[in-house]
């Protein structure tokens, strides 16, 4: 046991764990430019236990390499065993136990960063209220039964349940309220409608003259697949329904329609789109104001005024690049804009990427704790070493 | 306007002259007091307002490739036979002189093929003598150099060959000359009335128009246009007009606009489109008379000094009613005095004078020479730096361009003071050559980037405070690893040729003072790479992204880690520590430059070519610096003199060595 | 340390060992408010064209063919005292009356009786089999035009919300438009409301009317201008050659003569480029923004509008030429750019003109 800890705190783990993260870290670099998007590489290399990675000019032959995740969690525990809890209690140390508890600090907010931040987009148009927002990544499927009045309710299917589907397989949705059992199937990560033509066959169904054309996943920024699936409604008493949904919902700009069936003498709507979530407080977009240094296109600055209410409490904001709002433990940034090709828009929308992070924070306090561990250490290392040149001159 | 429309406007309007008068060949020098007056005539590009100087300069970059541009002692060129023209001179001939500045070698080409190309290919035989050509010489090949361009721009860049590229280049290169080329043909246009009663009645005796009375008398024109029946003469004079309207410069804006609120200067061409909308105001009306009036002088050397300085003088007022000329001569001040290459020349004088010394190692006066030279050129730097920030109103370090005096400063000023705490010599032997280098780089860069490097930022990086921080802590983290690889090949070259064969603590002096450098810099890199997470995470949301960038200075401080704590467990030592700081500079300089050149991510914003050369060059020259340091140390082993750490020499770690386990 | 390891197992063991079928009975639900679009096809919801392959556009195109036909708009006269609530996508038109009377007009799938016994629920009561259907009432609406069968509920009503009233009546009529398409009035309060509000009820079925095809409900921002004009006597509207255009006229007396007025949201290319598109038409001199500044302008839209007149030859594609005469006008109206061009002869556009300008003139936005 005893040597099972050594080793975890022992100056060869640090090093190899450096070195490993290191060559990790160029090869994810590297291969960016080549064959991988940012979010690609993110996942095989550093959101990874294991990298298989291939040589590059020698075919077939691959390397397996720790992956992010492994060296992370080595490096964790190599700091807790050998940097913190076996640290010599000195004096002289007291600069490096100070840093190693920050580098501490700063992983541990990865780690939370890592699985429980959450994002999502809100796009409003000027004069737009909103309470919601989608997530980014996220994707559910929505049956949607209209009520009176202009309200809708709305029955949610997560979409872990039927991303990973494989072909044939199939999960069913079901709700005491709900006159029909909707089977969600064929899940297509980046799809696209396309007409049935005569001449080829396909192993999806055809509705309306449309199946769902699988297309390569998205290289580039990850947001960029649009995802389908089918689903079909199973009603007493009448044939199953197929229909074709597809996320492409882009508000505000864009708000694709559901898919619509008649159950129990009334219509009802389904469609696949980016999980929303709710806002703690309602927001209203008041203004946009954006400006492009004078005679180019390329932006001075963008803002976004907005009203919060929060319970009965009225407030007004500006949230502009490199200033976002926080609040309730959500944080708005503004993220994009629009019309852009339309220099003649009279109204504008703002877009904000709003996440959620316990550990927002954390990083900046880490990094005031390493910061003061290094200066500590370090003005002692500067100091003796004046000492010693002095010394080593008058001898 | 698309490219295509604009060659071929720019075509007509090269080959019908009758618009602009040709004013011929310059008769004699331009006097210096013209070429400052108009050096400061305030010109707003790329969001800010810059002295005309700055904007030619940078044109002279982009068109010739280099700061100056020599003409052939032949007699055609009257004048400038022989002559060195700075970018004003050849800006005010271009402007003033077109079609003779059309006859100056102007154009700057890499390669033949390119001539080849464009079906000149008698000019390309001529190439072997020389590879500059002129507009003149270029003309013909410009209707497929239109075709080229249209072809090449549909290619992704990245597929094409380096001939596609220089295509580009020569392309975009002709059509901001013809910009320049056209910018102050309305200060010459003449437009002649015809003999028609109701001109007559708008303009009595008048005879010829100037532009500016064309934009004064905008409404009694558009009367008479309004006539329905126009008699030839009228319609002609109308055409003449009209041409002259369509082909007013729209590339140079130089006129404020009138409202304060309004941002955007105005060129004559869009200064047109207000006086249609009876917009245009008298004084930006008298702005264009002045530059006529100062047209009108070239041919009177007598008046044209002060016609310069009242052209000049009236755009100052205009410019600092609006504020906006605060900066203008503080920026040519800047160019002029040119403290950067003043500073390459003091390193440079370092260097030379350090290499006396070594051959006089005996004289007290050399070394302080050494000292003073890099000193003062240090200082050179530092204000260089400053007296960018104050043009700029921002914290030093907010492109690419000014990582590397500001690094370079860095550098020189702790190699100085570590030379002041040690008194060894060495860190002034890497003072001053390393000034020398960095200044060498910068003043290429400034080539290969072509474009000004003052202005304004993307929004994203437009806070004062992370510019600031992060970017300061970051850059200085990057220095440190530069000056440790410099300090470490001194140990190794010392090493493989034997200098002070045997002399122990000089080897560990040098040890250590890489080893503290190292300690700085994981301060700086470390505490800098954070910040930048935190202000990724004010800005998008994410402390961090794996963009390449980030991982540049993550790896930056991983090799930093590496070398401390493998040192602190024994594994490496003073060989070990000094190669892997070659490593360290090799490092820096991937994250410093060569991640920009992947282009991808939101860091994205310094990338050039030709610096992948330079880059390969370097990996090269420190990786056999690495090797042959490497078998100095294995000759050493060999001989059975293992450079171990003596414990006297180690005063300094001893205590650091951690208990096993 | 075993977080990760604990996460990396959450994410394998799940898809080990899969059915072909699961069974989710799914528990979170949501109320909303919110605009929703039903009865859509697929291409109307995608924005597919042919076989277009790439994310739709904004615009909702108007394909034909299965689901719900879109209605024309709605219009109406409201009774006194009545007043207009926003409209939803759902409802065609929503109204309140006073005493808290909410009316609604909606279009739905689904047969008669399915919906009927729907309001039935609602107010606790049995639905009705074929026989009671076919007793309901039926009573002319819209203008006399259509049957509608009318539904009287009262009693405690609970909407799909669940918000109760005790003492509630609905009124209702349900009115076929289509084959398998009826509209709904609906109008639900508390029973005196309904009881007082009756005739006006009555009134407002009776005021019901679809707008004509052709034109446009008035669309939000960045969309084409609905207009409304007055032809001239002798003019009269002719088929479009092409969908762009919002209306193309001709005289009955000269009917190789054309005008058609057509629209480009933002700036369309600016005044002058397109006054010298028409000139290069007819092979004319392009002109320069001096002349183009000079020419004559006409009040069209409330705005001086550019009036080009031309005369030249028309070049076909087979090179043949023709005399050619041009009146155009061209209208900057906000953020949409208003054309209306005529062309023929040339002796008959010069014949026309008085026509085409009084008919520029009419043009009224809606």
């Amino acid at each position: 046991m005893k040597r099972i800890i050594d080793a975890l705190a022992s100056f060869k783990l640090t090093i190899f764990v450096l070195a490993g993260m290191f060559v990790l870290t160029w090869i994810g670099t590297i291969v960016q430019e080549t064959t991988m998007s940012l979010y690609e590489t993110q996942k095989v290399y550093f959101d990874s236990w294991f990298v298989i990675q291939p040589v590059p000019g020698l075919d077939g032959i691959n390397v397996p390499l720790p992956g992010g995740v492994l060296l992370m969690t080595l490096l964790s525990v190599n700091l807790l065993v050998g940097g913190i809890l076996r640290l010599r209690r000195q004096l002289s140390r007291i600069g490096i136990l100070i840093t190693h508890i920050g580098i501490a600090m700063l992983m541990a907010s990865g780690l939370v960063s890592l699985m429980v931040a959450e994002h999502g987009l809100l796009g409003a148009y000027e004069g737009d209220e909103a309470v919601e927002y989608a997530d980014a990544h996220h994707l559910e499927v929505v049956a949607f039964e209209v009520l009176d009045d202009g309200y809708v309710k709305e029955y949610l299917l997560p979409g872990d349940e039927f991303i990973g589907l494989r072909t044939g397989e199939k999960v069913t949705m079901r709700h005491p309220d709900l006159p029909f059992e909707l089977d969600v199937h064929d899940f297509i990560l980046n799809a696209s409608p396309r007409r049935k033509g005569p001449m080829f066959n396909v192993s999806v169904p055809v509705v309306e003259g449309y199946y769902l054309h699988q297309r390569e996943p998205a290289i580039g920024s990850r947001e960029v697949n649009l995802s389908g699936c089918y689903a079909t409604a199973r009603v007493d008493g009448k044939a199953p329904q197929t229909g074709i949904l597809w996320a492409t919902d882009n508000k505000p700009v864009r708000e694709t329609d559901p898919w619509t069936f008649e159950a129990d003498g009334k219509q009802w709507g389904v469609k696949l789109r980016k999980e929303v979530r709710e806002l703690p407080f309602k927001i209203r977009v008041d203004d946009f104001d954006m400006a492009f240094h004078p005679g180019t296109r390329r932006p001075e600055f963008f803002q976004s005024d907005i009203t919060i209410w929060d319970g009965d409490a009225e407030a007004t904001q500006r949230i502009e690049m490199n200033k976002p709002l926080r609040k309730s433990g959500h944080i708005l940034f503004q993220t994009n804009w629009g019309p852009q090709n339309d220099p003649h828009a009279t109204k504008h929308y703002t877009v904000f990427e709003i996440v959620t992070n316990p550990a927002d924070q954390w990083p900046a306090w880490s990094c005031y704790v390493i910061a003061i561990g290094l200066l500590i250490h370090f003005s002692r290392m500067l100091f003796r070493y004046v000492r010693t040149e002095q010394m080593v001159q008058k001898a | 306007m698309t490219t295509l429309l604009r060659i071929v406007l720019a075509a007509t309007l090269v080959a019908v002259c009758g618009i602009a008068q040709d004013s011929g060949v310059r008769r004699e020098a331009w006097p210096k007091a013209v070429l400052d007056e108009l050096a400061v005539l305030p010109i707003q590009e790329n969001g800010r307002v810059k002295p005309l100087d700055t904007v030619l300069q940078f044109a002279m970059y982009r068109i010739h490739h280099k700061r100056a541009m020599h003409l052939p002692d032949e007699p055609a060129f009257g004048v400038n036979a022989g002559k060195k023209l700075q970018p004003i001179d050849w800006g005010l001939d271009t402007m003033f002189f077109p079609g003779w500045a059309d006859t100056f070698p102007a154009f700057t080409l890499e390669d033949t093929v390119v001539l080849e190309t464009l079906g000149l290919n008698e000019l390309a035989e001529q190439k072997r003598k020389r590879d500059r050509f002129s507009m003149m010489e270029l003309a013909p090949g410009r209707a497929a150099l239109r075709d080229k361009i249209e072809e090449y721009r549909g290619i992704e860049k990245k597929n094409r060959t380096r001939v596609q590229n220089q295509v580009l280049g020569l392309g975009s290169a002709y059509l901001e000359y013809l910009d320049f080329r056209d910018a102050f043909d309305f200060a010459r246009a003449r437009y002649e009335i015809p003999d028609d009663p109701k001109l007559r009645e708008l303009f009595g005796d008048k005879k010829v128009l100037r532009t500016s009375d064309v934009l004064r008398n905008i409404e009694a024109l558009i009367a008479v246009v309004g006539d329905p029946n126009p008699s030839e003469a009228v319609s002609g004079f109308i055409e003449q007009v009209d041409r002259g309207v369509r082909g007013a410069g729209n590339h140079l804006h130089w006129i404020p606009p009138k409202d304060p609120n309004t941002t955007e200067w105005l060129s004559v061409g869009e200064l047109f489109q207000l006086a249609f909308e009876q917009q245009a105001t008298a004084e930006q009306i008298t702005a264009v008379e002045r530059a006529e009036a100062f047209a009108d002088s070239l041919t009177d050397p007598t008046a044209i000094t002060a016609a310069a300085a009242e052209f000049r003088g009236y755009m100052q007022k205009m410019a600092e009613a609006r504020g906006e000329y605060g900066k203008v001569e503080i920026e040519y001040a800047y160019y002029r005095f040119d403290s950067f290459y003043k500073a390459l020349l003091a390193f440079l004088g370092g260097f030379f004078v350090l290499c006396v010394s070594w051959l006089l190692p005996k004289s007290k006066w050399l070394p302080r020479g050494v000292v003073a030279l890099t000193l003062a050129g240090n200082l050179l730097v530092g204000a260089g730096i400053v007296w960018r920030c104050i043009v700029r109103d921002r914290p030093p370090v907010l492109e690419i361009y000014d990582t590397i005096p500001f690094i370079a400063f860095f550098v020189v000023t702790v190699a100085l003071v570590i030379e002041w705490i040690n008194r060894r010599r060495v860190a002034l032997a890497v003072a001053a050559p390393a000034g020398w280098i960095m200044m060498m780089l910068l003043m290429k860069f400034e080539l290969v980037e072509r474009r000004d490097n003052m202005d304004p930022p993307l929004a994203v990086l437009d806070t004062n405070f992370w510019l600031a921080t992060h970017v300061t802590t970051v850059t200085l983290g990057y220095g440190a690893g530069i000056l440790a690889g410099l300090i470490g090949a001194v140990f190794l070259l010392g090493k493989l040729v034997g200098f002070k064969k045997g002399d122990r603590p000089f080897y560990n002096g040098l040890t250590r003072m890489v080893y503290g450098t190292i300690c700085f810099g994981v301060l700086l890199s470390t505490v800098g790479t954070i910040l930048g997470g935190i202000w990724a995470n004010d800005s998008w949301g994410r402390f961090w992204g794996w963009d390449p960038k980030e991982n540049g200075a993550l790896m930056v401080v991983l090799w930093y880690l590496m070398i401390l704590h493998a040192r602190l467990g024994g594994m490496i030592k003073n060989f070990g520590v000094n190669i892997m700081a070659i490593g360290s500079a090799v490092v820096v300089a991937f994250s410093w430059w060569h991640v920009n050149e992947l282009g991808k991510g939101l860091h994205s914003y310094g990338r050039t070519e030709g610096v992948l050369t330079a880059l390969y060059w370097f990996y090269g020259t420190s990786g056999t610096i690495a090797v042959l340091g490497m078998v100095a140390w294995v000759r050493e082993r060999l001989a059975g003199k293992a450079e171990k750490a003596a414990p006297a020499d180690e005063q300094l770690e001893v205590k650091e060595e951690p208990a096993p386990g | 340390m075993f977080v990760p390891l604990a996460a990396t197992c959450a994410v394998v063991l799940p898809s080990c060992g899969r059915q072909p079928v699961r069974v989710v009975d799914v528990s979170e639900t949501r109320v909303v408010k919110k605009d929703l679009r039903l009865g859509r096809n697929l291409a109307e919801r995608f924005g597919t064209g042919s076989s277009s392959s790439r994310p739709p556009r904004q615009s909702d195109s108007p394909a034909g063919g299965g689901g719900m036909p879109s209605l024309p708009p709605l219009g109406w006269k409201l009774p006194d005292g009545w007043s207009e609530k926003p409209k939803t996508q759902f409802r065609m038109g929503s109204f309140a009356s006073p005493g808290n009377g909410d009316c609604s007009v909606s279009v739905a799938g689904g047969d008669l009786r399915e919906n009927v016994n729907r309001w039935r629920g609602q107010f606790g009561q049995q639905p009705l089999d074929a026989a009671g259907i076919a007793e309901l009432t039926k009573r002319p609406v819209m203008n006399g035009r259509v049957n509608g069968h009318l539904v009287e509920c009262r009693g405690a009503y609970t909407s799909m919300r669940g918000e109760k009233i005790d003492d509630a009546a609905l009124l209702g009529v349900v009115i076929p438009v289509g084959p398998t398409v009826s509209m709904f009035v609906k109008f639900v309060g508390p029973s005196a409301t309904v009881v007082e509000q009756r005739e006006n009820f009555f009134a407002l079925c009776d005021s019901l009317y679809f707008e004509s095809a052709g034109s446009n409900a008035p669309a939000p921002s960045g969309g084409r201008l609905s207009l409304a004009w007055s032809l001239p006597d002798d003019w009269q509207e002719v088929p479009s050659g092409s969908r762009y255009r919002t209306v193309t006229a001709a005289p009955k007396s000269n009917p190789a003569v054309q005008c058609w007025v057509s629209q480009l949201s933002g700036n369309g290319g600016g005044v002058r480029n397109n006054v010298n598109r028409w000139l290069g038409e007819i092979g004319q001199p392009y002109l320069g923004p001096t002349a183009i500044a000079a020419l004559p302008t006409i009040k069209v839209l409330d705005r001086d509008s550019v009036l080009i007149e031309a005369f030249g030859n028309y070049k076909g594609q087979n090179g043949e030429s023709r005399d050619a005469g041009l009146l155009g006008v061209v209208c900057e109206h906000d953020s949409n750019m208003i054309f209306i061009k005529m062309v023929g002869p040339s002796d008959a556009v010069r014949a026309e003109k008085e026509n085409f300008t009084n008919f520029c003139t009419s043009l009224e936005a809606r």
